[in-house]
């Protein structure tokens, strides 16, 4: 049928089928920024458009539907070329990151801004209740809206956005636009889903139905006659080469315990196969005409039946060490299955696969049992954050690849370039130099872009079969087949003297590992290593134990296993100072890390490698804690009105790391262009979080010029040096330290070569704002230091480059209060009051930390009280949608809700400054809970805490 | 997938198409929402058939069945306890394209305004002219094109409330009541495949029987069985349904709400 509409202001005939889908008529007519994120359930909002004066969910129209009717998408909004109001308030505000959803976001205030020209909170939450944002939580859309609202009127119009830092400096510390914020806020195509060129195929994977079952037989014959199916993969036909989903640095921490398709399933949703055909119907069709026959078997889906003697064995391998392997290795070999192939560990980390035990790591400091022999109280407690967490990122994991000749070109949206070069490139056993990885903008990793999930399948089909092929989870496969946080169950036991000095602390942490050993030693690890560290005792030890099982897979979030063991440790140190008859704040004081403390602990937590001690070189907790205090006036109990609420507060310490110092590594290469402009050559792979700004400010400052004068490339494996990733909060650090010491390095060629141009010493020059070089006796401006440079007499292209890496260790605290109002006869919580006052040591891009502290305490609030997969007893997620799994939206964003930036001068990092976009996962869990005891009385020692499970645990129940 | 869409010239013709075994398309909310899994091959687009109007004729509250649950929530002329069920859907997106008529004919057991219905003694007109309370319409599970909901005026105090995780999450329990003098409806969602009322405790509260929160929470909690919901037990279910139904129903007594 022919219809017609009036699009984005022009009138439209559109040939289509009545009811073909909108969301996907539209991108078929060339609008880029009309997005899916969840394939029809038209909870995410990235499918929104405004239609006849009201914003609408696309994927919930047909084209019968909007036949005559005018439609706008944000392409609108710019269509004189020029970012409207909205958008530019929208990237100063920071809530610009990922992006995926972001020009549905600035569709909807533009109508609100047209049905309310000055609206009020209330109405910003009602206009956005149907997005869905996981990067930057909600809060900065507020500022968002006061700045647009200005800017209506005048266009220039600015306030403060977020506190600035070190006024000696230029860009560091200010707020600066975000480079990549106009493009994502227009909707351009910056993704991977909008590089697939017309003709490529559609890559579609068979999955399993059950949790562990062999697959004793499997026809493809039927489904390979199908016209426009390019080929089948299976077990059959694939390299049987083990591998981890890993992204992790070479040699990886974790066990190579899967090939591409497995004989055995290990969890619903594994590969059984996969079918390239031309469009997606046939490849659908395709997969519904493979013939496949299962011996199922009894699934093991808790960390309980994993560990049970006699449980049955997900990985019964060949077990096989590359270094150190153990003398017993032959006897755990005997009896292994070849269906079940093999489990390679690059060195030992303490697994047993044949007792589930993918991982475990004992060890401490000092003597624990002399340390609560000495102690006055001491408890013991169990919690049980278990729940399977997810990290949903709006842009589902995709991929497209090609060939170029003989070589593999692959346009990914990931956290890892270089890994997904060298782990794809020792599955389809070709070298590196054969592979270009490209990585896109990412609409959202958060840690499960950082896993090889779905890039190394796509890419050897391309390369078997020579044809582009465009893959991307739907979001069913996004709960079921990706990578999730690794459920644990941890004990904590303290000793403290009377005073609430701390003698022993025992951790014993068991983690379910799920199918498959990606980050099975560190994430558990982790979860200590993160924790501990911010008590001073003389005596800790740890047990860590990671468990295969048939669940969803697992891997890195962000934080690693950090927030669950910061909700355990906290909640025990809670916990004793109530025992102790102690102010929580007052037990956190007398324990707490100092500026200077030496750090013992360290020495068993490495990491991988040997650990050192190491002194907490900078450390905000001090003025975290005095300042939050007074912000919640600690110490005053509120009464509410209502008799059946009752209102507590609470109070935790968090920290994080920098990056992997000894293990992470970043290089950068900054070339000066012909007109004494730069471009910048970064490894590091900016995920949204403004790594890239982070980057060309570095960059900006040290060469003493504008930021508009410096461009940046990033995370091609081609044409960009080698950067580990984007994980481990080494972004800034790491990648961002690499830039600047390019940029250094290039500073110093540039004296150099304009020593000799301008004949006087290169001592005697100096650089000064904006972009050239003064010496005693001339001037000369970078434009002309090109022109000479790289004329037929020059010196050639001055080029910089920079290599990070270190030793030293960073660490970010932070200490986050929370005051909560917990309904005693519904069980309904509240929170009230967050305040999260974080010491990044310098903010290089204030406004964006800010957004990446509220984005990951609402990631937190929603772990803490709402998520979670639901599964059946064989297996099966039951709520694989995001409405149903229970992500936070604006709705339940704190009333009170802030950020504080405490500075410190942290001595290693690049101007000062540590890392800030994961360690705010570790707040929410432990002060919600502390601050539910403080309302009513009882410990939530369990994930979700419900109203449910709050009515339980007042006994209403 | 959809392989045709017919736009009727008039309300008869599309009951005739629907006799024809094609199914009515309004906002598309449901039909086009993929959980709901509806194999829809030939669909009645009914924007434009429908009337979208909010008026007060009378002693009665005439809404057109194409009135979306926006411009109900929106509408200083409805009952603010209908205006409140209509806005506790999550997303303003969904509620500019849901209309009254599609919710009440899809008859989700967690919809959060046919509750309010029940409470507010709602009828509905179909195609074919016939009014009946939208109870009956939604208890015998009908499926005549509804083309208006009358809300005649009632008497007493109305409220209604809901139970959930999060802001966004589907609910665990809905509860709508209203108490007059001599009258009082019990309504509630998530209990029962589709919204109910309970009728004995309605009687209870009418006769006083049932004065105490405690008393009339001790009279559902007896009434009520509800299944277990995929994140909540069913002994929760039923304590909060209680809960939610006793607590309204003593604060619409003192006419709190």
């Amino acid at each position: 049928m022919k219809i017609t509409i009036v699009l984005n202001g022009t009138p439209r005939e559109v040939y289509t089928e009545p009811g073909e889908n909108v969301q996907k008529l539209l991108k078929r007519v060339g609008i880029n920024s009309v997005r899916n994120s969840d394939d029809g359930y038209a909870f995410a909002g990235s499918d929104a458009v405004w239609m006849d004066g009201r914003i609408v969910a696309s994927s919930l129209l047909i084209a019968a539907q909007i036949d005559g009717k005018e439609i706008r998408t944000v392409e609108y909004l710019s269509r004189d070329g020029v970012i409207s109001p909205v958008q530019s308030a929208m990237i100063d505000a920071g809530v610009v990151q990922s992006a995926y959803n972001i020009p549905a976001a600035a569709l909807i205030l533009d109508d609100l801004l047209t049905r309310i020209p000055n609206p009020g909170k209330e109405d910003i939450k009602d206009a956005l209740s149907g997005l869905f944002i996981r990067d930057s939580g909600y809060e900065q859309f507020f500022l968002a809206v006061k700045l647009a609202v200005k800017r209506k009127n005048d266009p220039e119009y600015t306030t403060k956005i977020a506190p600035e830092f070190d006024e000696n400096l230029r860009f560091i510390g200010k707020v600066k636009r975000k480079v990549d914020g106009a493009k994502l806020v227009r909707g351009e195509k910056v993704f991977v889903e909008d590089k697939v060129e017309p003709g490529s195929c559609i890559l579609k994977v068979l999955r399993s139905p059950h949790a562990s079952a062999y697959i004793t037989s499997i026809d493809t014959s039927a489904a390979k006659k199908i016209p426009g199916v390019i080929e089948v993969f299976t077990y059959k036909n694939t390299p049987e080469t083990w591998y981890t989903q890993a992204g992790q640095g070479f040699p990886e921490p974790s066990p190579y315990d899967r090939r591409l398709f497995g004989i055995k399933m290990n969890h619903v949703g594994d590969r059984v196969a996969a079918v390239v055909a031309e469009t997606e119907t046939i490849a659908e069709k395709a997969l519904q005409a493979i013939k496949v026959e299962y011996e199922v078997l009894k699934p093991v889906l808790s960390i309980e039946e994993a560990a049970v003697p006699g449980a049955p064995v997900i990985h019964n391998s060949e077990i096989i060490y590359v270094d150190g392997a153990p003398d017993d290795l032959a006897e755990q070999n005997r009896s292994f299955d070849p269906r079940d192939g093999k489990v390679i560990y690059q060195f030992p980390i303490g697994g047993d696969p044949h007792k589930n035990i993918a991982a475990s790591i004992t060890d401490g400091i000092g003597d624990v049992e002399k340390g609560f022999k000495e102690a006055d109280v001491v408890i013991e407690r169990e919690y049980e954050p278990a729940s399977t967490i997810q990290c949903t990122p709006l842009e589902m994991h995709t991929v497209y690849t090609k060939m170029d000749g003989e070589r593999l070109i692959m346009h990914c949206s990931t956290q890892v370039p270089f890994h997904v070069r060298r782990i794809t490139a020792a599955v389809l056993g070709i070298s590196e130099n054969r592979i270009q990885v490209i990585k896109e903008r990412v609409g959202g990793g958060y840690g499960s872009k950082q896993d090889i999930l779905l890039e190394e399948v796509c890419a050897y089909a391309t390369y078997k079969t020579g044809r582009s092929i465009f893959h991307q989870y739907s979001r069913k496969e996004e709960f079921e087949s990706c990578s999730t946080r690794k459920g644990m169950k941890i004990r904590v036991k303290l000793g403290a003297k009377k005073n609430g000095k701390l003698t022993a602390v025992y951790m014993d942490l068991r983690a379910n590992e799920g199918p498959y050993g990606a980050h099975a030693l560190t994430v558990p690890m982790n979860a200590c290593s993160k924790s501990l560290p911010l008590f001073l005792c003389d005596n800790f030890k740890f047990d860590v134990h990671a468990y295969y099982t048939n669940t969803a897979p697992t891997g890195a979030y962000q934080g690693y296993g950090a927030p669950k063991g910061s909700y355990a440790l906290q909640m025990a140190a809670a916990e004793l100072a109530d025992e102790l008859g102690m102010d929580p704040l007052d037990f956190l004081e007398l324990n707490r890390v100092h500026e200077g403390s030496m750090l013992e602990i360290l020495k068993c937590l490495g990491e991988g490698r040997e650990g050192v001690a190491a002194p907490a070189e900078s450390c905000g907790l001090g003025p975290a804690l005095e300042k939050g205090s007074k912000m919640m006036e600690w110490g005053k109990k509120p009464v509410s009105d209502d008799p059946d609420v009752k209102i507590g507060k609470g109070v935790v310490i968090i920290q994080q790391g920098s990056g992997l110092p000894g293990l992470d590594q970043s290089n950068a290469v900054i070339k000066m262009l012909g007109d004494g402009t730069f471009m910048l050559l970064s490894g590091g792979a900016d995920l949204g979080t403004g790594l890239d700004t982070v980057s060309v400010k570095m960059a900006a400052e040290v060469l003493a010029t504008e930021m508009s004068n410096v461009s940046i490339l990033s995370g091609d494996t081609d044409n960009t040096p080698f950067d580990t990733g984007a994980y481990a909060s080494s972004g800034t650090y790491f990648s961002g330290g690499a830039s600047m010491l390019a940029a250094q390095d290039l500073r110093k060629k540039i004296l150099s070569a304009a020593s000799l141009i301008m004949e006087e010493p290169a001592a005697d020059l100096s650089i000064e704002y904006p972009g050239k070089i003064v010496g005693k006796k001339s001037e000369l401006t970078y434009k002309e230091l090109a022109w000479n440079t790289q004329s037929g007499e020059g010196t050639g292209q001055l080029i910089g480059e920079g290599h990070f890496t270190t030793d030293d260790a960073s660490f970010p605290y932070g200490a986050h209060f929370a005051q909560v109002a917990v309904n005693t006869r519904t069980g309904a919580l509240k929170i009230q009051k967050y305040y999260a006052l974080m010491d990044a040591g310098m903010p290089i891009n204030p406004e964006l930390a800010q957004g990446q502290v509220f984005g990951a305490v609402m990631k937190s609030i929603g772990h803490t009280l709402y998520e979670g997969l639901v599964y059946d007893e064989k297996g099966h997620a039951l709520n694989t949608d995001l409405r149903g799994y229970g992500v936070p939206m604006i709705g339940d964003v704190p009333d009170d809700f802030k950020v504080e930036l405490i500075q410190t001068d942290d001595p290693y990092g690049p101007y000062g400054a540590k890392s800030i976009s994961e360690i705010s996962v570790n707040g929410a869990a432990p002060v919600i809970a502390n601050a539910i005891h403080d309302a009513v009385g009882v410990w939530m020692r369990k994930w979700p805490i419900t109203p449910e499970a709050v009515l339980r645990a007042l006994g209403k129940i | 997938m959809i392989q045709e869409a017919v736009k009727p010239a008039s309300l008869k013709e599309a009951a005739a198409l629907q006799k024809q075994g094609m199914m009515f398309l309004s906002g598309g909310t449901l039909i086009n929402w993929a959980p709901a899994q509806i194999k829809a091959e030939k669909v009645i687009l009914l924007e434009g058939l429908l009337s979208t109007g909010i008026e007060q004729k009378g002693d009665t509250l005439e809404i057109g069945a194409g009135a979306t649950l926006q411009s109900i929530a929106d509408s200083p002329a409805v009952p603010e306890v209908l205006r409140t069920g209509a806005g506790f859907i999550p997303s303003r997106i969904i509620r500019s394209m849901a209309t009254i008529g599609g919710n009440i004919a899809a008859n989700r057991t967690d919809s959060y305004i046919i509750p309010v219905l029940f409470a507010l003694q709602a009828k509905v007109e179909t195609a074919g002219g016939e009014i009946m309370d939208v109870y009956s319409y939604c208890t015998e599970e009908r499926s005549d094109l509804i083309v208006k909901v009358l809300l005649p005026r009632v008497d007493g105090s109305a409220a209604v409330d809901r139970a959930l995780r999060s802001s966004a999450a589907y609910p665990s329990a809905v509860t709508a009541v209203r108490v007059a003098d001599g009258d009082c409806v019990v309504a509630l969602g998530c209990a029962a495949p589709h919204a109910i009322r309970l009728k004995d405790v309605e009687q209870g509260i009418v006769s006083k029987s049932l004065v105490s929160e405690e008393d009339i929470f001790k009279a559902v909690y007896a009434a009520i069985n509800p299944p277990a919901g995929l994140k909540e037990t069913a002994e929760y279910k039923r304590y909060i349904e209680s809960t939610l139904i006793a607590h309204s129903a003593v604060q619409c007594r003192k006419g709190g709400k």
